[in-house]
């Protein structure tokens, strides 16, 4: 029988025992570097901040920690062997991708590469169907993060459409760091195996280890920590911070199931390496263009409503924020008077007395917020 | 809904209105500022 509750024991011990690895924090330091730079671009833009920068590391952290442990959990699942990964590879392949574009980084691209590589010419000496299982997993991990972010990460902006209008629209972007468990292969006399080892069952490994096993041996596993991180940026235009996450989410969660299916079915079937290969880069980059379009190209949703004034946002500890007022409510009347315009709003706040009731729209239900 | 006590800030950022160039300057800084005593964008 398989050993759900040792891996889920494991995987959840690896996260927590990253947490003293110094690698972990240097990691944290960069996640925490680019919420800065987020930070110190949503004050420019609009003078304030959104989340303080102690509370998106501390969710970075907490979120990511939730993704490691589901990430070792499938990685242990499969069985995929660090050795065979070729990460000295897939790693200088990423960076140079990266000069021609930051979205490059993903190791969907890079691991493609690598992959469609060796299938081609050989070169590297990598496992072709290890690489494509980690690109999936990594992004399955991913799809699980956007969908419960929420709306954390998302800083509103103005857009200029091709058509020269000016739209509201959210830059969503996380980072998160990720604390993984990844297993190395030995090969180890039959006799000398020490105590405390996990029998697994005959179907695992789903990826076998490629080597020759000397006679009398047998493949053992040893748990090694890796740190990696996550990164997400979108657009907002068509759609709600929330929706468009939950979109993404769902796109990139059936990417990375077919992307898995065929990595784990090219195990057995050669001939599927090339194609799986080329579904991880080409697969990611149609997702992100299509996704795109529709986002850029559909009909935006924070433009100025018929009658009334359209919240792009509300600003932390504000009284239109703690009164519940959410983006892509509309402002109808502040205590009485109507607000069509900016200079009604301001007019409406100057006689407004310092308790006073708002009138807004809201999913085309008229409301009262006091 | 309660004005903060020292000024009356509302705590909402608007969707830009048509065409108006001042949005496109929001990223250069200073061209539109927070009117933290009116509660909402205004020109400088």
């Amino acid at each position: 029988m398989f050993p759900w509750q040792e891996l889920i024991r494991l995987s959840v011990g690896g996260v927590v025992a990253a947490f003293f690895e110094p690698i972990f924090w240097m990691i944290i330091a960069l996640v925490g570097f680019q919420y800065w730079k987020l930070q110190k671009s949503q004050q420019r833009m609009f003078g304030v901040c959104g989340f303080s920068l102690t509370q998106q590391i501390a969710l970075a952290i907490s979120l990511g920690s939730i993704g490691g442990i589901v990430g070792t959990f499938l990685l242990t699942l499969v069985g995929i062997n660090v050795d065979q990964l070729g990460l000295a590879y897939i790693w200088p392949v990423a960076i140079l991708l990266m000069m021609v574009n930051m979205r490059f980084l993903c190791f969907a691209y890079a691991g493609g590469v690598v992959a469609l590589s060796k299938v081609l010419f050989g070169w590297p000496n990598v496992d072709v169907s290890q690489v494509l299982v980690l690109v999936a997993v990594l992004h399955i991990t991913e799809s699980i993060l956007i969908a419960i972010s929420g709306i954390y990460g998302s800083m509103p902006i103005i857009l200029k459409r091709k058509n020269g209008q000016l739209v509201g629209a959210f830059n969503l972007q996380n980072f998160w760091p990720l604390p993984l468990l990844l297993m190395s292969a030995v090969a180890v006399p039959e006799l000398k195996v020490p105590e405390g080892v996990l029998d697994m069952p005959d179907w695992w490994p789903l990826l076998p280890v490629q080597g020759v096993l000397p006679e009398g041996h047998i493949w053992m596993y040893a748990m090694v920590s890796v740190v990696a991180a996550l990164g997400y940026t979108d657009i907002a235009v068509a759609s709600s911070p929330q929706m468009r996450r939950r979109k993404s989410a769902l796109h990139l969660g059936l990417y990375s199931i077919v992307l898995l299916a065929l990595a784990l079915l090219s195990v057995h079937y050669k001939w599927l390496q090339a194609a799986a290969a080329m579904v991880s880069f080409l697969g990611h980059e149609m997702l992100i263009q299509i996704d795109s379009r529709q986002e850029l190209e559909g009909v935006p949703r924070y433009v100025p409503p018929a009658k009334g004034l359209m919240v792009l946002d509300t600003v932390v500890d504000t009284p239109a924020q703690k009164a519940g007022i959410k983006s892509g409510d509309i402002l109808l009347k502040l205590h009485n008077l109507t607000i069509d315009t900016k200079e009604q709003l301001a007019e409406a706040i100057y006689f407004a007395p310092p308790v006073f009731i708002m009138e807004i729209l809201r999913d085309g239900r008229r409301m009262e917020k006091k | 809904m309660k004005f903060t006590q020292n000024h009356k800030m509302l705590g909402v950022i608007l969707v830009p209105e048509g065409n108006e160039i001042y949005y496109v300057q929001l990223a250069e800084d200073k061209f539109w500022l927070w009117e933290k005593a009116k509660g909402i964008w205004g020109k400088k």
